[in-house]
């Protein structure tokens, strides 16, 4: 409300039927000449609107529209399967592990195997002196730690690009 | 009501003419958009046919997460916008205020003269006259609302703005449209 009268926004969302009108407002409303034209002002307004017609296309808009269409297809995206979030994710660790194992070369792959196998059906304590004694045979030198990093740094990066890529390209078919 | 997922399956799988479903369901909706933001009247059917033709090479990128009439509406608003800067146009049309002041005035017999200024007095066609007066940005959205029902959010997602920014747009609209119908037409009902 705009002071003691009704406010045009008011009117306006009320006739659109985003807000009820506060009792306040209708006891004003049965008392005020002003505001009961104003809303009598609007509701003839909508009526208008709802009359109103709209621009005209030429009647053979459509047949130049299919003549035009004929001449092209529609582009096929490259890919029709969405691929879940989990599905890089999963498919990122697998390429780090993967890339890491070449790293270390196919001896200390066995020993991670062997590791994993006794650490199934262990405790937590287990599982800790367990990933200790395989550390510590892998002999993992620094160099391979950094460069399974950045390995595994380079892979998301690259998920990244190719979702921002996708983004770009469906922008631009919007855009262009 | 028409099943417009079924009939984009069906353009995807070869059956081209089912795309004339599609342009008569959407071309009142494109043509408000671009009547209302090309002001070269010359220039607008072409929009509107180009806006159909990326419609239909698009198609297959489309995944149905937000309503057809929002992504048709969407390309047809950008489809202007990129016509409007080939055109090196200075206009942003987001704060351009009332454009019929750049409106020549026309004289009887000229040949360019727009075919509203021909059109009959009745509610229709003053209506419909005011509302092509109003700046393109709420003339736009007040015609979207009104006359193809489409709702608040959904205008909201077509120009990327928030919803709130629509309304002021539209509630300015009304109220300009309101005031020149009693100004300029003596609507005395107003």
């Amino acid at each position: 409300m705009n002071g003691e009268h009704l406010g045009d926004i008011l009117i306006q969302e009320f006739l659109d039927k985003q807000v009820s009108l506060p009792i306040l407002a209708k006891r004003h409303l049965q008392e005020c000449k002003q505001c009961r034209e104003a809303l009598e002002g609007y509701r003839e307004l909508y009526a208008a609107l709802a009359e109103a017609d709209s621009p005209q296309l030429s009647p053979a808009f459509a047949d130049r529209v299919m003549e035009q269409v004929s001449e092209t297809r529609p582009v096929r995206q490259l890919s029709r399967i969405a691929v879940p979030q989990w599905a890089w994710v999963g498919a990122t660790v697998l390429g780090a592990l993967a890339i890491s194992a070449l790293a270390v070369g196919p001896a200390a792959c066995q020993n991670l195997l062997a590791q994993f196998q006794g650490l199934w059906g262990s405790s937590l304590n287990g599982v800790q002196a367990g990933a200790s004694k395989y550390l510590a045979e892998l002999n993992l030198k620094p160099i391979t730690a950094v460069l399974s990093i950045l390995t595994l740094g380079g892979i998301v990066l690259m998920d990244r690009l190719m979702v921002r890529v996708r983004r770009s390209r469906r922008l631009m078919s919007l855009m262009v | 009501m028409v099943d417009h997922k079924a009939i984009v399956e069906a353009i995807l799988a070869g059956k081209q003419e089912q795309f004339r479903l599609l342009v008569n369901d959407f071309q009142r909706l494109v043509s408000h958009i671009v009547f209302r933001m090309i002001p070269d009247t010359h220039d607008r059917e072409d929009v509107c046919q180009e806006v159909f033709v990326k419609v239909y090479q698009n198609l297959a990128g489309f995944r149905f997460g937000s309503k057809l009439s929002t992504w048709v509406a969407q390309i047809a608003y950008n489809t202007c916008l990129t016509a409007l800067s080939k055109k090196q146009l200075a206009i942003d049309h987001r704060f351009a205020d009332e454009r019929d002041d750049s409106r020549p005035e026309w004289s009887a017999g000229d040949s360019s003269r727009p075919d509203y200024l021909y059109e009959s007095d009745d509610t229709a066609s003053v209506v419909r006259r005011e509302i092509d007066r109003l700046p393109s940005l709420p003339g736009t959205i007040l015609a979207l609302f009104h006359l193809e029902a489409i709702s608040l959010q959904q205008i909201a997602e077509i120009f990327g703005m928030p919803e709130g920014t629509v309304k002021s747009h539209l509630f300015r609209a009304r109220r300009l449209l309101k005031e020149r119908l009693i100004q300029e037409h003596q609507w005395e009902q107003l």
